[in-house]
């Protein structure tokens, strides 16, 4: 079964006259960037020379002037608000720094380990992540203004604590991937069998592993009849009841996640509601909440660093805001 | 000290060769446009060229032109919120048949976080943990854009094509 979902974008190719064209552009602004960097290299090394005449220029100028017992302060040039940040890896990042207001002091954001960058959000003192926007927009001149936003859990590890129908999530999840590995290598000795019998060799395959490092000769053994010949439709009806297994988990884990989902909003629903937090509405598993900036200071819940808050977003589809609440793929 | 990588000419030829189509998909999806992506392509090797960073792997080289190509995606959207689109015509003759361009469609279609998410995972095979590092998001935030960017094209994708 090939991911639809890279079927189809693999069409998607650059045209044979692009890439020629793209390419002697690419060789072009490598001749010119060498030479730029030997103007660069010849300019920097000029620039020194004169940094460090000048350099010396003060300190005569500074010596003179201590000898002669004048006062003499020197300020830091400081920079504040805005900083730039170039990077090579394509952004020049701007990055404001957060202006002091009550009650939303950025609490990890400034350090050097926060787990979110500024890029994506805020984590405030209550330990509840924003995104960068709606974060923008409570703390700025609509604090007073009501906003819908939806609350998700962001820490990932909460969900493999969960518990469903007895079962640990994190086993439910597991079977999953479990499904996918044996899927991958039956279609691998699948591979390896078919090219065994259309070479027409010695018929018999001798790799011990499959592409993903897995030991395949039980499998190649499995699947070969007395005669030596490969064993194609016992395969393939291995695969098919395999993927049908796959759909079967696939299904489970989906209302497994379901229940994380709505048992979250539930309970983050009541914490909310504690906080005097009243306007809250769970819709397809998710707490939706209607807020004020100035309300939302006054959140101090239990379960820190697990709200992931984002702004409803009402152009996204209907399904998403109160459709099914299915997520099998 | 790390060595300084030196880009001979059969480096940057054989580097263009391998990662161009890949990089011009992922633009092509993110800016609907040909031009754009073709420029985008473009200035994600003169970056190449032009930094002097060496790579431990192959795998090392390919996640960071992709951060290069999907920051510079990023910038170009960010530029220019009157982005000019190609109808999806244009981008749905890329596939071979109605139900691949369906999912073509329903994939541009998303909000510009979930689609190169998507991309990157379902795509390019890429792990949550990576694409967190390739994006500069946590891991949890790429779990959850991962998850609503299945719920959105499942949702876009019933209610047009099926």
């Amino acid at each position: 079964m090939e991911n639809p979902i890279r079927k189809s974008v693999s069409g998607i190719r650059l045209s044979e006259e692009s890439k020629r064209r793209m390419l002697s552009q690419i060789k072009k602004e490598a001749e010119s960037g060498a030479n730029k960097k030997n103007i660069i290299r010849f300019t920097a090394i000029a620039a020194a020379i004169c940094v460090l005449m000048a350099g010396g220029i003060i300190a005569a100028v500074l010596i003179d002037n201590t000898d002669s017992g004048k006062n003499i302060e020197i300020k830091e040039a400081g920079i504040y608000g805005r900083e730039t940040k170039g990077t090579d890896e394509g952004t020049d990042e701007v990055t404001q720094k957060p202006e002091s207001t009550p009650g939303y002091q950025t609490s990890s954001a400034d350090t050097e380990d926060a787990p979110y960058t500024s890029e994506t959000g805020e984590i405030l003192s209550n330990g509840i992540y924003y995104e960068k926007e709606l974060y923008e927009k409570l703390r700025g001149e609509f604090s007073e203004k009501k906003t819908e936003m939806v609350i998700s859990c962001h820490e990932g590890e909460a969900m493999y604590l969960f518990s469903f129908e007895g079962k640990s999530y994190y086993d439910i999840e597991a079977q999953l991937i479990k499904d996918e590995l044996e899927i991958k290598r039956l279609y691998n000795v699948k591979n390896m069998l078919t090219q065994e019998s259309s070479s027409a060799q010695d018929g018999q395959a001798d790799a011990e592993y499959d592409p993903y490092g897995q030991p395949v000769d039980e499998l190649l053994k499995k699947y070969r009849k007395a005669d030596g010949k490969a064993d194609i439709q016992q395969l393939e009806n291995d695969i098919a009841q395999t993927e049908k297994k796959m759909q079967t988990d696939s299904e489970y884990c989906a209302k497994a996640q379901n229940a994380f989902f709505l048992d979250f909003a539930e309970k983050a629903q009541q914490d909310l509601k504690n906080c005097g937090i009243k306007d809250t509405e769970i819709i397809n598993n998710y707490c939706h909440i209607t807020a004020s900036g100035k309300e939302m200071e006054k959140i101090n819940v239990k379960r820190k660093n697990m709200y992931y808050i984002e702004q409803y977003d009402p152009q996204m589809p209907q399904s998403y805001n109160d459709g099914d609440t299915v997520i099998a793929e | 000290m790390k060595r300084k990588a030196v880009r001979t000419e059969e480096d940057i030829e054989s580097t263009f060769e391998k990662y161009a189509d890949m990089l011009y998909s992922i633009s092509l999806i993110m800016l609907k446009n040909s031009r754009d992506a073709e420029d985008t392509v473009q200035d994600s090797f003169i970056r190449y060229i032009q930094s002097d960073k060496s790579f431990e792997s192959d795998e090392h080289k390919k996640a960071w032109l992709i951060t290069v190509a999907s920051n510079l995606c990023r910038d170009r959207l960010r530029a220019s919120k009157r982005h000019r689109q190609e109808p999806i015509g244009e981008l749905t003759e890329f596939s071979q048949d109605n139900e691949e361009s369906g999912i073509l469609d329903a994939l541009t279609r998303l909000p510009e976080k979930y689609r190169i998410i998507m991309l990157l995972h379902y795509v390019h095979e890429y792990k949550v943990r990576e694409i967190a590092r390739m994006l500069d998001i946590s891991e949890s935030a790429a779990k959850m854009r991962l998850k609503k960017g299945r719920e959105l094209l499942r949702d876009i994708y019933r209610k047009e094509y099926m």
